[in-house]
């Protein structure tokens, strides 16, 4: 309880004294699983939406990959990744492996399943009427679709923000292809590791803090986009 | 007067089941039409067909003269002189004006004409203080009229209603009845409506089909159809024993 | 005939399943370092609590050494060990708290500290091994064959050549930090990457970067075949390392195993147990990974 406690007074005291090597931490892992975000989004999203509404042959068998490769571990995808970027493997040249743009390659190899599969699942849930109203009122096939895509945004919003929490909040893939290397390639959650490692499990469960309230300022700026009311979240009546 | 819609042998198929069956059809502009049935007798399926959402399975179907050969481009071009209003209206997220407006900006049409086309449809239906409101809050009602604005603000030359009274009060039932009257009558809008509603049919269509197992069974002056039903089938539907 | 299992049975069979795993895997097992039961010399009395928690160093574990001599005090007392490999700080730590029973670490200063501050009591020898700097073949800081690791990090600072250190305040990472003291030199710059990690994982970065570090001999040793990294120098007095274990002061926390942790010093120190390190390493690398010294 001690530490617990120990470990939020630290937390707060982190953060109120802008520790510069922090703040650097901090930054990278924001700039580090933005940018997958970003690439996941922008690939995942018309992805996810033609493998909703286009049919074509072995539509299911990826379908079902999607979904199974939602659930890739992250030390896993850290450890694909490491192998093509090692000096041994094909992409070894690049000398890619320990950098931000390892974590960020990957990230995207776990965010991308992600943002496609739910991408996919918000669309399909939407139903047949939404195209034909969209067509029926003159909309062009791309303006339908685009349509579609913004009818399901909360869906979407709601895969982008399960992605970025993923993504955040893993450390095997970022270690695996980062190697923690201060000042270079180290972020919150590798810094926890190594904190509790050196035994300065206060500090560590501090940075745990900031993750946490980053995690949560995040949740509230998408929220804040979206803009609808939060008549979504009250609950069934149950009388 | 060239017919507005005309189809000869039209079928459609699903798998082993063959839901219409239309040897001869022809609609001229201008009148209320109804089509009636009970249901699964085919109905919505010639409504879809007609308004070019589904494909027929064979048979000719010729849409405003043309021939339908189902290209993209012949699509968007005549249904852009269509609109439909369906049992209970999909409300796009957003509010009553973007609804409304979305018709008017897949075409192109200027931001400032829009407006004016969108308030006059709102105000025609009575909907013109709801103009700011999200269009899902509203209730049954008046998402029907709101739906009705919207195709009406693309100022089409048919107008397609699938049973738009069948989810909703008495009371915004009779105001909808009473604006497709006057939107038929003002605006020469041809309508084509399905409803189950005798005395809606009575009371609007100039003319009237009933269907029965994928068929036209009778079709005629609506007066004439029900005072004097010269198929037994009618007879049996307007009896309601079906 | 075969009866089609309904979903209904068929899910519960899943969560019965389910139920039994989670008992299984909560009844005591922890990171253990023995040989399966059913071997001859089960005969010992099993003691009081068997369950003994040593907190010990990455290094030491990578090594391989407790895998190879903790099955022989399994089977001498009946103690079953529950190894953690942090580094030293996180071991003495968890000392402090009282969430190990014995320390098993390399970093005297730091012990002699521990005992001081009456965290741990019985401190003993027990071998020590050395530390090597390795480096890639091509050698750009041109130090291969040095027996001056000082020297040897000072012209690895001035050609900027790529350095990995532990920086986790591991035993390993304070022994670096105490030759570049020696150099006079504080070691920064885009050459000087501090990755926070143990000593494989360094090791195998080390590789990957083609770069320095400072490494014990018993990992290099471990793991040699799988990398590419050359030693670079051997042999100098400050490369020296040695171990120390430590029983946590059973007076500071009601259920810390003082009686476990004291049989496990006993062990370590004597004779059969020191010619069993010595041997440790031999028959594979041709050479003693760790030198016995208990006094």
């Amino acid at each position: 309880m001690e530490v617990i406690l120990q470990g939020i007074k630290e937390g707060i005291g982190l953060i109120l004294s802008l520790d510069p090597e922090l703040i650097k931490i901090t930054l990278l892992s924001l700039q580090v699983s933005l940018s997958a975000l970003f690439v996941a989004a922008v690939l995942g999203i018309p992805a996810g939406t033609l493998l909703a509404l286009k049919s074509f042959w072995g539509r299911k068998t990826l379908l079902n990959l999607t979904y199974t490769l939602m659930g890739l571990p992250p030390v896993l995808a850290g450890l694909i990744v490491f192998l093509f970027l090692s000096n041994r493997g094909p992409l070894g040249e690049f000398q890619l492996l320990f950098t931000p743009t390892a974590m960020v390659v990957a990230q995207v190899l776990l965010g991308f399943p992600l943002v496609c599969g739910l991408t996919a699942r918000a669309v399909m849930a939407l139903r047949q009427e939404v195209y034909d109203t969209a067509a029926m009122l003159g909309a062009t096939r791309t303006g339908a679709i685009l349509t579609i895509i913004r009818e399901a945004r909360i869906g979407i919003i709601a895969a982008l923000t399960t992605a970025l929490g993923r993504l955040i909040a893993e450390v095997g893939a970022v270690m695996m292809v980062g190697g923690n290397i201060q000042g270079k390639t180290r972020v919150l959650t590798t810094s926890i590791v190594l904190e509790t490692r050196m035994g300065n499990d206060s500090r560590a469960l501090g940075i745990g803090i900031i993750l946490l309230l980053l995690a949560f300022l995040i949740m509230l700026i998408i929220l804040k986009l979206e803009k609808r009311s939060f008549k979504d979240d009250s609950t069934i009546q149950i009388i | 007067m060239t017919a507005l819609f005309r189809l000869s042998n039209l079928s459609k198929t699903y798998g082993e089941r063959r839901v219409l069956n239309v040897e001869q059809l022809e609609i001229s502009p201008g009148h209320i039409y109804a089509i009636m049935g009970p249901n699964g007798s085919g109905k919505t399926t010639l409504l879809r067909i007609l308004s070019l959402l589904t494909f027929n399975t064979a048979g000719q179907l010729e849409v405003f003269g043309e021939q339908i050969n189902w290209s993209k481009s012949q699509l968007l071009r005549l249904r852009r002189q269509m609109a439909m209003v369906t049992q209970s209206s999909y409300m796009f997220e957003g509010s009553v004006y973007y609804n409304v407006a979305y018709g008017l900006r897949a075409r192109k049409i200027s931001e400032r004409e829009t407006k004016i086309r969108v308030q006059e449809s709102l105000a025609l239906l009575g909907m013109l203080d709801f103009m700011n409101h999200p269009a899902n809050n509203l209730s049954g009602g008046e998402k029907q009229k709101v739906a009705i604005a919207r195709a009406l603000a693309v100022n089409p030359r048919v107008l397609f209603l699938d049973e738009p009274t069948s989810n909703i009060d008495p009371t915004s039932s009779v105001d909808i009845e009473n604006y497709v009257k006057r939107i038929n009558e003002e605006h020469s809008i041809t309508i084509i409506l399905v409803t189950h509603k005798i005395f809606q049919t009575r009371k609007l269509a100039k003319e009237t089909f009933l269907m029965w197992d994928g068929r036209i069974i009778e079709q005629g002056p609506t007066r004439n159809l029900f005072h004097d039903p010269q198929d037994t089938r009618t007879r049996r539907f307007l009896k309601g024993e079906y | 005939m075969f009866k089609i299992v309904s979903n209904k049975k068929l899910l519960s069979l899943m969560l019965v399943f389910m139920l039994i795993a989670s008992v299984f895997a909560f009844s005591g097992c922890g990171q253990q370092t023995e040989e399966p039961q059913g071997q001859a010399g089960d005969s010992v009395e099993a003691p009081e609590n068997p369950q003994l928690t040593l907190a010990t160093t990455t290094s030491t574990q990578d090594s391989g050494l407790l895998d190879a001599i903790l099955p022989d005090f399994k089977q001498k007392t009946g103690y079953q060990v529950e190894v953690i490999a942090v580094g030293s700080g996180a071991a003495m730590s968890m000392g402090e708290s009282g969430d190990a029973d014995v320390l098993l670490v390399h970093s005297r200063a730091a012990e002699d500290q521990f005992v001081a501050d009456g965290y741990g009591v019985d401190r003993h020898d027990v071998m020590y091994n050395d530390f090597l700097i390795i480096g890639p073949a091509a050698d750009p800081a041109g130090i291969k064959g040095s027996s001056d690791a000082a020297a040897a990090l000072t012209k690895i600072s001035e050609t900027t050549s790529i350095f990995l250190s532990r920086g986790d305040d591991s035993g390993t990472h304070k022994k670096e930090l105490a030759v570049w003291k020696a150099a006079e030199i504080e070691p920064a710059g885009d050459w000087y990457n501090s990755v926070g990690q143990g000593m494989a994982d360094t090791y195998r970065m080390a590789d990957e970067m083609q770069g320095y570090t400072l490494i014990d001999r018993a990992t290099y040793l471990a793991n040699q075949d799988n990398y590419s990294l050359q030693s670079m120098v051997e042999g100098d007095k400050i490369l020296f390392n040695p171990y120390g274990v430590i029983a946590v002061n059973p007076e500071k926390y009601p259920n810390i195993n003082y009686a476990g942790a004291t049989a496990f010093i006993q062990w370590l120190v004597s004779d059969e147990t020191q010619a069993l390190i010595e041997e440790f390493g031999k028959d594979k690398y041709g050479q003693s990974l760790f030198i016995p010294d208990a006094k």
